[in-house]
């Protein structure tokens, strides 16, 4: 009996949360679609999320490409079919890994911080200050935050998709032995569009629930520094579980036959 | 003549606890109003239901006549175009130079351009005793007491005619607090605006307010002139500006109760 009060709570507890998370968004998004624009803090948000995410979202690419044309190379050469890993490598990282790994890399470094600032701003009274400013922060803080989530992330997935590419053949040409060209022509002959663009769907998906999920944790921050702290943790752990169960959601609906 | 703010029957409870309980009070305008009581008593509530931070159970507050409870948020805007509001830990925003700070409602909110309102902002950093070079700094790098008046530039910069102070003293030396009295009796008695400060320091209260209301359980207990607080009788208000442990306001929980 106990159980199922706990189940129970839990599960009111997750339809509380979903409502609440569901009405901040559509807060977010329907208020930031109306003027007055904020466009400097949107430009900010392209250059925190795209441009300062590249470095940590290429390296993940480049080594996740490296290793997976040599771990390749060692399962494949047992039955000869070194030729495929071209195809494996692109396959994997437009597909999955590239739209995966850079939702999760940027999950860690801007959902954290997203949920950090809008947090301390929140115990800080620094939201309230917006409010009586006339400015509302729906508009100026989490509107920008959700709209360059949901634009930059497909950007940096096209970086990560290079770069991870890049990363195979650079393995595979200097130390498996591959001919570039052969490598090459191998990796462009089965790629197709759908292949692409999954990816990139996959990734404004992932964008969107980053920015949303750090948003909403720092907005409903209580508390002092363990409140923040506590925001950080679960913007954070939700975002990260959240592109994974979506992962498999999205995979199954584009390419399902 | 009509008050400038009417709070009536206001109720505000956080769960059990009944913070704000058949609360009335009226402003007049040009008014300087202080309200004292302890801590916990609901003076912060209070002003967050007015400005609309925080949603009162019932009852009506009304500015220059017109009710702002169950308004939706594009109608109160309208509103708090003409308030400006000092928080008790300055509540300066710490991604932005204090310039940009103190220039923010001028910028966003009069839509003023960024050089015509740096230029502004520095004269009201001069205004509060502030150097131009301090407006290049970000919030981080200055003092608690020049918070305070930046916070209050910030306040003031939009000319608004309706003025709150949270606790504008709170945690500053003796002289700093002297400071930012003064500047708030001149900033407020300058602009003409009505003003309401929240305070637990009876000096700020008598220097700012010209009129002094004490909050206890919720409610209104007493309210007069700024000049007959220190002769009224009744025992609250006695006990509080006295600071004496005996009296009709109990702590919540006493040292003896916890042994």
């Amino acid at each position: 009996m106990i159980l199922v009060t706990q189940v129970g709570r839990v599960f009111l507890k997750f339809l509380e949360t979903t409502g609440r998370l569901s009405l901040f968004l559509k807060r977010a998004i329907l208020q930031g679609l109306r003027p007055p624009y904020y466009f400097k803090q949107l430009l900010r948000q392209f250059l925190d999320i795209g441009y300062l995410s590249l470095p940590v979202v290429g390296l993940t690419a480049l080594f996740t490409g490296m290793v997976l044309a040599l771990q390749s190379y060692t399962g494949f050469s047992r039955f000869n079919a070194e030729g495929a890993i071209a195809n494996v490598v692109v396959l994997s990282i437009t597909r999955e890994l590239g739209p995966v790994l850079a939702g999760l890399m940027v999950a860690g470094r801007i959902g954290a911080a997203m949920a950090a600032e809008i947090g301390t701003m929140r115990v800080t009274e620094q939201v309230d200050a917006l409010t009586t400013l006339s400015t509302n922060p729906m508009k100026y803080l989490i509107a920008p935050r959700i709209f360059a989530g949901i634009l930059m992330l497909p950007l940096l997935v096209i970086v990560a998709d290079i770069v991870g590419v890049f990363g195979g053949y650079l393995v595979s040409t200097y130390r498996l032995g591959f001919n570039p060209a052969t490598y090459i022509k191998q990796t462009t002959e089965f790629l197709e569009a759908q292949d692409v663009y999954s990816g990139l769907i996959k990734a404004g998906v992932f964008g969107f629930i980053i920015s949303s999920m750090g948003c909403y944790h720092g907005y409903n921050s209580k508390g002092g520094a363990q409140g923040v702290g506590q925001a950080t943790t679960k913007a954070v752990v939700s975002a990260s579980i959240l592109i994974l169960v979506t992962n498999y959601i999205l995979t199954a609906l584009l390419f399902e036959r | 003549m009509e008050p400038k703010l009417s709070v009536s029957n206001l109720y505000k409870s956080f769960g059990e606890k009944q913070v704000l309980s058949n609360l009335s009070i009226d402003v007049m305008p040009g008014e300087s109003m202080v309200i004292i009581g302890g801590s916990g008593t609901g003076k912060s509530v209070l002003i967050k239901c007015i400005l609309g931070l925080i949603t009162p159970d019932s009852g009506s507050i009304k500015i220059d006549g017109h009710e702002l409870v169950g308004q939706p948020m594009a109608k109160r805007q309208k509103f708090l175009k003409n308030i400006g509001m000092v928080f008790q830990g300055s509540a300066l925003f710490d991604s932005l130079t204090v310039w940009e700070n103190v220039a923010f409602g001028l910028m966003y909110e009069k839509k003023m351009a960024r050089e015509q309102a740096k230029e502004k902002a520095l004269t009201l950093l001069a205004t509060v005793g502030l150097d131009k070079r301090v407006g290049e700094l970000f919030p981080s790098e200055i003092s608690g007491g020049m918070k305070r008046r930046v916070a209050l530039a910030r306040a003031i910069s939009t000319e608004p005619n309706l003025l709150f102070f949270d606790e504008p003293t709170a945690g500053l030396d003796p002289i700093f607090c002297g400071v930012i009295n003064t500047l708030i009796r001149d900033c407020v008695k300058k602009l003409g605006a009505t003003a309401v400060t929240i305070t637990h320091d009876m000096h700020s209260a008598r220097t700012v307010g010209d009129e002094v209301a004490m909050i206890h359980d919720g409610h209104i207990i007493w309210k007069g002139k700024a000049s007959k607080v220190d002769s009224c009788k009744n025992p609250y208000v006695q006990q509080f500006i006295n600071g004496h442990a005996d009296g009709p306001i109990k702590l919540e929980t006493t040292a003896e109760e916890v042994a």
